[in-house]
């Protein structure tokens, strides 16, 4: 953790968001009236969002809240990448679709049947264009997070990345942490406290 | 960091058969594996598939004695590491080696039955093929879409070159399911014959289910390596390609050097008119419009998670043969950009094979094999 160069980090926690480790907003749990509140009072139009299943929702959300002060048109778009995981996939889109094959099976909803959807739909928003890794974990777990991280950052030209977890179980049951992450040290602006979901011992 | 990793072990189970040996016989005589399965179990329509026959499914597990309560997905996975282990010194309980799961949906076939939803969880599925071994490390999952099988043999070599294992063990599987079926026909991307890559008349791909393993490591020696790779997305949507072939084009522009001669490329080809076009574009912007390229799928179908895996695999056993197999299911060019498609079986010494693969969520994939001299 300490040798990261962590830029900005935001936290979707049922109801509970943090940017940078301080809360800023304390929202009722469901995860409809949330999305909704944050789409509307941090994102600036885009469409898209309406068309995105949960997972995505929660993802982009979390991204929006990352960025929201960095300018992501000052920096080379092709080696911004990304690293998230979860435990249960796409399992809630899964158990929808599933109910549309007994009438009508519904593209729209299949893609979303996709994990790594989430990290597509994150870069159509920003034009990012570098690696893509998109993993799946039992529990979240804060050496894996920095481990993806490191092999990342040395095996390729990625510049910044955007890594972390990303877990949509239920309406009342959801989780995000995503890390904006510099290569270049002399980037580092991080010196806000640490996530809620990272080890603060550490 | 600069370590070889090399490929020490194979194995693939398909709808052409059991080992990797037996796959590639059949690929030699340009033999496919997909068959026409009648309308009831998957799909109210006729179709064309890559499914694996359940008599060598059966045969294994008798053979390896495998123990009940593992799900078919689960045996498949398992079974292909247990061959991919025999004649091997390699130590899959030992700390030095990772075991890395390659899916895009494990049990979904289980979706059906409610009281099987537990086993729905991709690591579940890990974590029962990890206890059948007895594996030291946790077992990681990677889930890409169709770039799922590239994505894994890469993030399984960047822990190799960092030194975090010596070997790593890395298979890849998905199965043909309602599930996912419905889904295809749903956007209408099933051909209802054979697909044809990069044929002027395809119309869609054929899907099919495998399982495959490749065993890496820095401290064996192979006859073929991976060296490099690289995935990139197309930031473009998430159920099209792009139009421009952009992600796939930044994908191979960050694994080849520009020196580099490429002896052949095994391309995604899923027959579907956007897929093959996009890369055509995406192969000419890079240079390689004369290198010769070609498709498996018509072979085995699309074969989603593992499909990385089991293709990486076929190309590395045409690279052991000097021989570039034919793509079945082409015959009249009909892609965006002039390239160059194996019309049939070519001799040929390989010694730089790349590998590309796309997907779902704009994702793409590059990794270049090379013969050791």
């Amino acid at each position: 953790m300490n040798d990261l160069n962590i830029l900005n980090s935001a936290e979707i926690n049922n109801g509970k968001v943090l940017a940078n480790g301080k809360p800023v907003e304390n929202l009722e749990n469901d995860f409809s009236i949330v999305s909704k509140y944050l789409y509307k009072k941090y994102c600036k139009a885009y469409i898209k969002f309406f068309k995105m299943d949960s997972l995505c929702k929660l993802g982009f959300l979390t991204t929006e809240m990352l960025l929201k002060d960095f300018d992501t048109e000052s920096i080379g778009k092709n080696e911004v990448a990304l690293a998230i995981g979860n435990s249960n996939s796409t399992k809630d889109t899964d158990l929808k679709y599933y109910e549309t094959i007994k009438t009508q099976p519904s593209p729209a909803i299949f893609v979303y049947t996709l994990p790594n959807i989430l990290l597509g739909e994150i870069c159509i928003r920003y034009g990012f264009k570098g690696q893509n890794l998109c993993y799946i974990s039992e529990k979240f777990d804060e050496n894996e997070l920095y481990e993806n991280i490191k092999i990342l950052l040395n095996n390729s030209t990625t510049q910044y990345l955007i890594s972390g977890w990303v877990d949509y179980i239920s309406e009342t049951n959801y989780k995000s942490l995503l890390l904006l992450i510099g290569k270049n040290p002399k980037n580092c602006n991080f010196a806000a406290q640490k996530p809620d979901m990272l080890n603060k011992k550490a | 960091m600069n370590k070889r990793t090399d490929i020490i072990s194979d194995h693939v189970i398909s709808a052409l058969g059991d080992g990797s040996e037996e796959n590639f016989k059949k690929l030699l005589n340009n033999r496919s594996g997909i068959t026409f399965h009648k309308s009831g179990k998957y799909s109210d329509n006729t179709l064309p598939l890559g499914a694996i026959e359940e008599e060598l499914i059966s045969q294994r597990v008798n053979g390896n004695r495998l123990p009940e309560g593992y799900t078919r997905f689960e045996k498949l996975c398992i079974l292909s590491i247990s061959e991919a282990l025999k004649g091997i010194d390699i130590d899959i309980t030992s700390e030095d080696t990772l075991l890395v799961l390659s899916t895009t949906k494990g049990n979904i076939d289980l979706i059906e039955n409610p009281e099987m939803h537990h086993k729905l969880d991709l690591w579940y599925s890990a974590n029962r093929i990890a206890s059948y071994f007895r594996t030291k490390n946790t077992p990681k999952v990677i889930s890409n879409a169709c770039i799922s099988g590239v994505s894994a043999l890469l993030y399984a070599q960047w822990h190799l070159k960092e030194g975090n294992y010596n070997h790593a063990v890395v298979v890849g599987a998905d199965i043909i399911s309602k599930f996912v079926v419905s889904g295809f026909e749903s956007f209408m991307s099933l051909s209802p014959d054979i697909c044809k890559p990069f044929d002027m008349r395809r119309d869609g791909l054929t899907l099919g289910e495998a399982a495959a393993t490749i065993v890496l490591s820095t401290e064996r020696k192979g006859r073929v390596g991976i060296v490099k790779g690289a995935t990139a997305n197309d930031a473009n949507h998430i159920s099209g390609p792009s139009r421009t072939g952009e992600g796939l084009y930044q994908a191979i522009k960050h694994t080849l050097d520009d020196d580099r001669q490429i002896d052949f490329i095994s391309a995604h080809g899923t027959a579907t008119p956007y897929n093959d076009d996009m890369e055509s574009k995406a192969f000419k912007r890079s240079g390689l419009e004369s290198t010769t390229v070609n498709g498996f799928k018509a072979y085995v179908g699309h074969t989603l998670g593992a499909a990385g895996i089991v293709e990486v695999i076929y190309s590395v056993w045409s690279m052991y043969e000097n021989m570039i197999i034919k793509t079945f299911g082409y015959d009249e060019f009909g892609v965006a950009e002039k390239i160059n498609i194996a019309d049939r079986n070519i001799k040929k010494e390989l010694k730089n094979v790349l590998k590309t693969a796309s997907g779902f969520g704009g994702c793409n994939a590059a990794i270049l094999l090379k013969k050791n001299e």
